[in-house]
C-alpha cells in the first residue's frame, strides 16, 4: 500500500493549485476583485454571520442564490467551484445528518414511512435541508473570497484591522514558509515512491511519515535560524512595519450601500420574521 | 476534528471565541514578557510546519489512512503558549485560505486543537517527564490525552446545541445531536484510531529525533518560551 504517499502528494499538490487559481481568479476583473481587500474580508466576514443567523427555508434560498450570483459575478469558474464546496457541505454534511432524519434519533411528525415504526420525520428533513443550505453558503463565501483576493491581500487586509505584532508577524511570515515545507515535504514523499518497489509493511510507513515528519523539524530549527539571521541583516529590531497603500473607491461604497440596504429589507420584511 | 460553519450556532461561535481571547492574550503576553526578537520566525515556522504535517496521512491498518494534528509535538518542542500561537495561525490559515473549518467556528476549532490539545498534551509529558518515564512514551501518552481532550471538547461543543438551540417545534437549528449521541460518536473514534495514530506518530517522532542525535531540539527550540532559563 503505498497510497499513503499518492494522497499526500496529490493533497499537497492540489494546495498548489489552489494557490495559483486563486492568483489567476483574483486578476480578473469581477465584482468582489473591485472591491478593496479589507472591505471583501469583512463583508465577506459579515455575509458569514447573516448566512448563520437564519433558520427559515426562504432565508437559506435567497442567500444561496445571492452567493451563487455573487460568485458567477466574481468570474468564478462554476463548475469546480461548486463540485468543491458540494464536497463538504453536501457529501460530508449529508452522512452526518441521515441519521437525524428518523424518528429513533429526534421524534417528530412521519413524512415518510420506512416500515411501521420507522419514519423520516418531518422536523429532521426541514433541519437537515436548511443545515446542508446554510453549510453550503457559509463555504462558499469563503471560497469567493479566497479565489477572487490574491492571499497577500488578504494578509494585507487582516493586517489593517490591528492584530496583535505577534500574531501579523507570526501570519505572514509563516504563509510564506509553508509553500516552501509543502514543497520538501512533498520531495520527501516523491522520493521515497521512487525508492520503493512492491509492497511494503504498515509499520515501517508509519516510521518513515514519522521521521519526515522529525525531519521537517530538524530542518524548521534551521530555517527559523536563517530567517532571523536574514531579518537582522535588512535591519530586524524586533519591530515588524509593512507597508498598507488601501483605497476606498466609488465602487466600494455602491457595494456597501447596496448590502446595508439589501439586509435591512431582508429584516424588515415579514415583520422581521423571514429569516427565523 | 475541524468544526465547519453552519454546525455551531452563532452564539456559540462568540462564547468561544470569546474564551480563546484570554488564552491569546496570556500567550502573547507571556511570548511577550520572554520576548526575543528570535521568537516571531521560530512561531511562525511552527506553524508552517503545523500546517504541513497536518496534511501527511498515516496509513493505518485497513488500508485507509488519518492525518495526525501534531498538537503536543509542537508544544513539546516550542512550548504550550508558543505552541497555542502557532496552532492558532495555522488553524486560521486552513479556514481562511483553504475553507478547511469554519471562519465563525474558528474560535471553537482553535479553543479545542490550539488550546486544550496542546495544554493537556504537554501538561501529561511534563507530569510524566518529572516521573522518570521515557520522553518517548512520555509524549506518545501526551499525544493521547491532547488529542482526546480536544475530540471530547468538540464533541461537547456539537452536542450542545440541539439542547440550546431548538425552535418551538423541537426541531433542531443547528447541529441536531445531544450529547449522549455525539460524545460516544467523537470519543469512539478518538479513543481508538486517531488517538493511537496520534500518539503512535508523536512518539516516533520523538524516537526519530533521539535517534537522528537531535533530540535536544526539543529543548533548544524553545528554553525561552518555555520559561526555563537556559
Amino acid at each position: 500500500m503505498s497510497n499513503f504517499i499518492e494522497k499526500t502528494v496529490l493533497g499537497i499538490q492540489s494546495t498548489f493549485e489552489d494557490m495559483f487559481a486563486s492568483d489567476e481568479i483574483a486578476n480578473k476583473k469581477g465584482l468582489m476583485q473591485s472591491l478593496d481587500p479589507r472591505v471583501r474580508l469583512l463583508s465577506i466576514i459579515l455575509l458569514i454571520v447573516i448566512a448563520n443567523l437564519g433558520n427559515s427555508l426562504y432565508y437559506m434560498a435567497i442567500m444561496l442564490v445571492y452567493s451563487l450570483i455573487l460568485a458567477v459575478l466574481s468570474k468564478i469558474p462554476m463548475k469546480s467551484y461548486i463540485a468543491r464546496i458540494s464536497a463538504v457541505s453536501i457529501v460530508f454534511t449529508g452522512i452526518v445528518l441521515i441519521p437525524s432524519l428518523f424518528n429513533v434519533v429526534r421524534p417528530g411528525k412521519p413524512l415518510i414511512y420506512i416500515t411501521g415504526s420507522l419514519y423520516i420525520t418531518k422536523g429532521g428533513a426541514l433541519s437537515a435541508l436548511i443545515f446542508i443550505m446554510r453549510s453550503f453558503v457559509s463555504l462558499s463565501f469563503i471560497y469567493i473570497l479566497t479565489l477572487s483576493t490574491k492571499w497577500i491581500e488578504i494578509l494585507k487586509a487582516l493586517r489593517y484591522f490591528k492584530l496583535p505584532k505577534v500574531f501579523s508577524a507570526t501570519l505572514d511570515i509563516s504563509l510564506r514558509y509553508i509553500t516552501l515545507f509543502l514543497d520538501v515535504a512533498s520531495n520527501m514523499f516523491l522520493a521515497r515512491k521512487s525508492r520503493s518497489v512492491g509492497k511494503s509493511k504498515g509499520k515501517s510507513e508509519r516510521k518513515f511519515v514519522a521521521s519526515s515528519m522529525g525531519n521537517l523539524l530538524i530542518k524548521s530549527e534551521q530555517l527559523s535560524d536563517d530567517v532571523y539571521n536574514a531579518m537582522i541583516s535588512r535591519g530586524y529590531k524586533g519591530e515588524y512595519k509593512t507597508i498598507n497603500n488601501f483605497k476606498i473607491s466609488r465602487s466600494d461604497i455602491i457595494w456597501i450601500i447596496f448590502n446595508v440596504s439589501l439586509f435591512m429589507i431582508f429584516f424588515l420584511l415579514k415583520g422581521g420574521k423571514l429569516w427565523i | 476534528m475541524h468544526i465547519p460553519d453552519g454546525y455551531l450556532s452563532p452564539a456559540t461561535c462568540a462564547v468561544m471565541g470569546a474564551a480563546m481571547v484570554p488564552v491569546l492574550a496570556t500567550a502573547t503576553k507571556k511570548v511577550n514578557d520572554t520576548f526575543d526578537k528570535k521568537d516571531v520566525p521560530t512561531m511562525a515556522i511552527g506553524s508552517a510546519f503545523a500546517f504541513t504535517i497536518m496534511m501527511f496521512n498515516v496509513p493505518i491498518p485497513g488500508g485507509t489512512t488519518a492525518h495526525a494534528v501534531g498538537a503536543t509535538l509542537l508544544a513539546i518542542a516550542l512550548g504550550p503558549w508558543g505552541a497555542s500561537i502557532s496552532l492558532t495561525i495555522a488553524l486560521l490559515i486552513q479556514s481562511l485560505f483553504f475553507g478547511d473549518g469554519g471562519i465563525l467556528a474558528l474560535g471553537a476549532n482553535s479553543f479545542n486543537m490550539a488550546f486544550l490539545a496542546p495544554f493537556a498534551g504537554y501538561g501529561v509529558y511534563a507530569l510524566l517527564q518529572k516521573l522518570k518515564v521515557g520522553k518517548v512514551i512520555s509524549s506518545a501518552i501526551g499525544a493521547y490525552i491532547g488529542i482526546n481532550a480536544a475530540a471530547l471538547a468538540t464533541a461537547i461543543e456539537l452536542g450542545l446545541q440541539p439542547v440550546l438551540f431548538h425552535a418551538a417545534d423541537g426541531r433542531a437549528l443547528y447541529f441536531p445531536y445531544g450529547l449522549s449521541q455525539s460524545i460516544p460518536a467523537m470519543m469512539i473514534a478518538h479513543l481508538t484510531v486517531a488517538g493511537l495514530v496520534e500518539a503512535v506518530i508523536t512518539g516516533l517522532v520523538v524516537y526519530y529525533l533521539m535517534r537522528a542525535g537531535e533530540g535536544n531540539i526539543l529543548y533548544k527550540f524553545s528554553y525561552r518560551l518555555r520559561g526555563e532559563a537556559k
